[in-house]
Parts: C-alpha cells; sequence; structure tokens
C-alpha cells in the first residue's frame, strides 16, 4: 500500500508544482515568486507541447525544474532585475532537486512573524500543493478575489521577512516549537482536504491534498522523530481509512451509517502502529484516541458516550478549539446529559459566528426533544445557508435521525 | 488515404489559468489520443508550437515580431493525420483534447495534384 501511495503522489503535477517551486524558491528567493509562479506554469505548458508518446523524460521533475529555472533566469534578464549584486546559489547546488525542499520551505515560510495563520496556509496550499486558486476556493469556501488579496500580501511579507532575516531553507537549529507549527499546518492543509466542497466533482474530499499531506508528516517524522508527529500521523491514517465509506451513490454517509467493511485495513492497521501514547498529552494523540475508539466501538451505547466524554475534556484542558467543545456538546447530548450540553453551547455561542453550520447542527439536535419548533427554525435557516446539493440531501435525511 | 492538417487554435488565456492538475489532464489526453491514433494509422506526425513567431511582410521582406497579435487565440500545435475522407478526419477531431479548455481545432485537407493519364 505505502508504494501505491507514493507512485500516486509522485506522479502527479500538483507535487511536482510543490517540489519545483521550493526548489527555484531556495535559489531564487523571496523576490521572485512571481516568477517562479510564471516559469513553473510555463514549464508544464511546456511540458504538454513537447512530451509525446514514447518521448517522454525519464525525469519528468528534473526535465521541469531545468525549463522552469532557464525561464526564471530569462525573466530576470528581461526585466534587467539581474545586477551585479544578485547572487543566487549556484546552479549546481540545485541542478538536481533531488531533495525534498517543501517540508524545509514550509518551515521556512512558518517562520516568519508579519504573516497570518491563515494567508500562511492559503499560500502554501497554493505553492506548496500545487492548488489552483479555484480549488482553494472551492475546498475553503473563500473568495477567488479573497485568496488572490492574501496570496499578494504574503509575497510582500515575505518579501519583507526575508529582507531581515538570512536566506537560507535548513533543517538546522530547528526548535521543537517550529515542529509544532509545520504540524499545524499539514493538519490544517488534511482538514481542508477531507472537508473539501468541490461541487464541480460532486466530492466532497480532496484525497490528494490528504495523501500529499500524510506524505509530508512522514517525512517530518522521519527526520525529527517526534511523537506528536506520529500521532499526527496516526490520526490522518484513521481518518484516510474511511474515505472509501464516506460517499456512496453521491451521497455523504454519516460516520455512524457508514459501512465498516468498506474501511481500508491497512490505514488502519497503520493509525494504530502510530498512535503511541505521547509522556505529554498533545491534541493530535487525543484526536485520534477519539477516532479509533469511535471507529472500535459497536455498541454506541451511553458508556462509550461517556468514555469519550471524558477524552474530549482531557483534550480541551490543551486545545480551546470551538469546534472541540461543540463535539463535546454533541457528546454531552447522545450522553443524555442534555443540561451540560446546553450549558456549554451557551460558551460556544459567543465564540463562533452567528449562523455556523455546525454549530446550528447540533443545536437543533439537542433541542430536537423538547423544543421541535425551535430545532426546525434553526435546520431551516442552516440549509438556506448551504449552496452545496449533497451537503443539503445531508442534512435532510440526517435530521430526523440525530446526524 | 488522404491527408488533413489538424490545426490547434488556443485560447492562451484559458491555457495560462489552467491549474496543475488541468495542465497534467490535459497532457495526459492529448498523449492517449496521439496513441490511439497512432494505432489506428491516422496519425502521422503532430508537434506543438512555441508560442513566439516571427512575420515577413511583402516584397521587401520586412520582418516584425508576430507573437502577440489582437486574437487572444493562436496556433499552439498541428497534427498531421491520414484517412479515407474528411467525414472520418471530422469524428476523429471531435475528441481531440485541445477542445477542453476552450480550445478550437481547424482541419485543412492537403492539396492533392489531380493529375491522372
Amino acid at each position: 500500500m505505502k508504494n501505491e501511495t507514493s507512485s500516486i503522489v509522485e506522479s502527479s503535477y500538483r507535487t511536482f508544482y510543490g517540489k519545483l517551486f521550493s526548489a527555484l524558491f531556495s535559489q531564487f528567493g523571496a523576490n521572485y515568486v512571481n516568477e517562479i509562479e510564471d516559469a513553473i506554469q510555463n514549464s508544464f505548458y511546456k511540458s504538454l507541447k513537447s512530451w509525446k508518446p514514447n518521448q517522454v523524460p525519464d525525469n519528468k521533475e528534473n526535465w521541469l525544474f531545468i525549463v522552469a529555472r532557464n525561464d526564471v533566469y530569462n525573466q530576470i534578464k528581461k526585466g534587467s532585475r539581474l545586477n551585479s549584486e544578485t547572487h543566487f546559489k549556484s546552479s549546481e547546488e540545485a541542478e538536481n532537486p533531488n531533495e525534498d525542499l517543501r517540508l524545509k520551505t514550509i518551515l521556512f515560510l512558518s517562520k516568519s512573524k508579519n504573516v497570518s495563520s491563515k494567508v500562511k496556509v492559503i499560500f502554501i496550499l497554493k505553492n506548496i500543493f500545487g492548488l489552483h486558486i479555484k480549488e482553494i476556493s472551492e475546498c475553503t469556501l473563500l473568495s477567488q478575489d479573497a485568496i488572490y488579496k492574501s496570496i499578494n500580501r504574503a509575497k510582500k511579507d515575505f518579501q519583507q521577512a526575508t529582507k531581515e532575516a538570512n536566506f537560507d531553507l535548513t533543517f538546522e537549529q530547528v526548535t521543537e516549537n517550529e515542529i509544532v507549527i509545520i504540524e499545524e499546518i499539514l493538519y490544517a492543509v488534511f482538514n481542508i482536504g477531507f472537508d473539501s466542497f468541490s461541487e464541480k466533482n460532486q466530492t466532497i474530499i480532496n484525497e490528494d491534498l490528504c495523501l500529499e499531506a500524510l506524505a509530508l508528516a512522514k517525512i517530518l517524522s522521519d527526520k525529527f522523530e517526534q511523537i506528536t508527529t506520529k500521532n499526527l500521523l496516526a490520526l490522518f491514517c484513521f481518518h484516510l481509512s474511511r474515505i472509501p465509506a464516506k460517499i456512496k451513490g453521491n451521497k455523504i454517509i454519516s460516520f455512524f451509517e457508514q459501512d465498516k467493511t468498506n474501511w481500508n485495513n491497512d490505514f488502519i492497521k497503520l493509525g494504530f502502529h502510530y498512535l503511541e501514547k505521547p509522556e505529554k498529552l498533545n491534541k493530535y494523540y487525543l484526536e485520534a484516541l477519539i477516532t479509533s475508539k469511535h471507529m472500535s466501538d459497536t455498541k454506541n451505547d451511553i458508556q462509550h458516550w461517556d468514555e469519550i466524554i471524558k477524552l474530549y475534556h482531557l483534550l480541551l484542558s490543551i486545545s480551546n478549539s470551538p469546534i472541540m467543545k461543540l463535539n463535546l456538546c454533541y457528546c454531552f447530548s447522545k450522553a443524555q446529559r442534555i443540561d451540560e450540553a446546553k450549558e456549554l453551547l451557551e460558551i460556544v455561542e459567543n465564540e463562533l459566528p452567528n449562523e455556523h453550520i455546525y454549530l446550528s447542527l447540533v443545536k437543533a439536535n439537542i433541542f430536537k426533544n423538547k423544543k421541535t419548533m425551535e430545532s426546525e427554525k434553526i435546520i431551516e435557516k442552516v440549509l438556506k445557508n448551504i449552496n452545496q446539493k449533497i451537503r443539503r440531501e445531508y442534512i435532510l435525511e440526517n435530521i430526523s435521525t440525530g446526524f | 488515404m488522404k491527408k488533413y492538417l489538424l490545426l490547434l487554435h488556443e485560447d492562451i488565456e484559458k491555457m495560462q489559468q489552467l491549474s496543475p492538475k488541468e495542465m497534467e489532464e490535459l497532457g495526459n489526453s492529448h498523449m492517449a489520443w496521439a496513441e490511439k491514433l497512432g494505432k489506428s494509422g491516422h496519425l502521422i506526425s503532430g508537434e506543438g508550437l512555441e508560442e513566439n513567431s516571427v512575420k515577413i511582410f511583402g516584397k521587401d521582406s520586412i520582418v516584425k515580431d508576430g507573437t502577440f497579435l489582437e486574437s487572444k487565440e493562436m496556433i499552439g500545435g498541428y497534427y498531421l493525420l491520414q484517412a479515407k475522407d474528411l467525414k472520418t478526419v471530422i469524428e476523429l477531431a471531435k475528441s481531440c483534447p485541445c477542445h477542453l479548455f476552450g480550445g478550437t481545432t481547424e482541419i485543412r485537407p492537403i492539396m492533392e495534384m489531380e493529375y491522372e493519364e
């Protein structure tokens, strides 16, 4: 399975995009991001024109890299921006992009203090994960315009940041804190992929993106051997294992309704392999543990929910995520602890924007038994705000069963 | 068998906007299409064309850079095909991947001398 995964990942242009970007970025620096982006696009275009059946280069990545690198040089020369003071790393150093520089680039970008996390993630989705603006828009529900603006901001800020700092992509002197940031970014990318919104493809999962996040997390884990990264890998594996069962006949199947025989056992095994108990609790471990408990539970009774609630309490003692609080609200309601659910719900309502979809759904579920009218009203509002057909159908079908 | 030149007019703006994934799809489609036509004996040759062009005008042979014409379309490549008649080529060209992202194909039959004793 491992080989299968890596072959899917390696052959994709999206992966090439991230690798080429990182290699060129390390060579030319943050001042030439626009040129680098154009050059990669051009190299893809040229491959389209010149590769023929039986005449495809053995090393596609290297071919694309050389074409793109020359393109950047040409663009710089054309713009007369190449002056005697400009020093690029010798081409020998970057001649062969054998080393995967994507993680180093993510690390470098994540260190910058001028750029907000959201903007960093968008920039990384585009340039390291090779997503197009319209794809980012589809999977984040942000407007294309807003994404353009974010990316342009990021370019300027990174430029500014590299003026003052030594520009070097390196794994040396990486602090634990910086690994935490990379993990956060991979976690965000994975979640975006796992809950993607492509109306066009009738899909709600961007599997490539999830696998790519997994691949990078694996490299990170091999390099630094942090237990948190292992726990993150465990979480990824448990989620990935359910992808084959998540959609059936263009419909989303909720976790508890899924046909477990369709779950990918290799990923589940791999998940347990990585689920190592850390000395100090971390959120990935707890999330992975919760997921594994849900996946292995067969009874779905109050006792099960009480156990899950305990884990969520632990999780919330180290992470203040309102989404996790909502999950806990839902667990309370499943464990018939309605008063506790309502109490927590009130707190979460102040932390999330009005008409937050997930919030509304949990709320509707909690009030379902007592205030049917109120519950219906909330659902009606939610449906109005969801413009994706597959999700609307899902909610409509599941309101009666408690999602 | 008659010969036909299939010209691929590409929408430059659209091509520049393709995502890496779409680029890959388009490349693979062209490859598969050419391979299919090669096997069926319809493909003689085919090449992609660079974007830059030079035009030479009139009897004074004035050389001009013809890269960016007013049109946003340009000929991005060609296929030289052979088939028994135009109808067959039209059917083949309909499935040319050039159409996938807003491109147009144009069929130009190669002129043959009708010289029979």
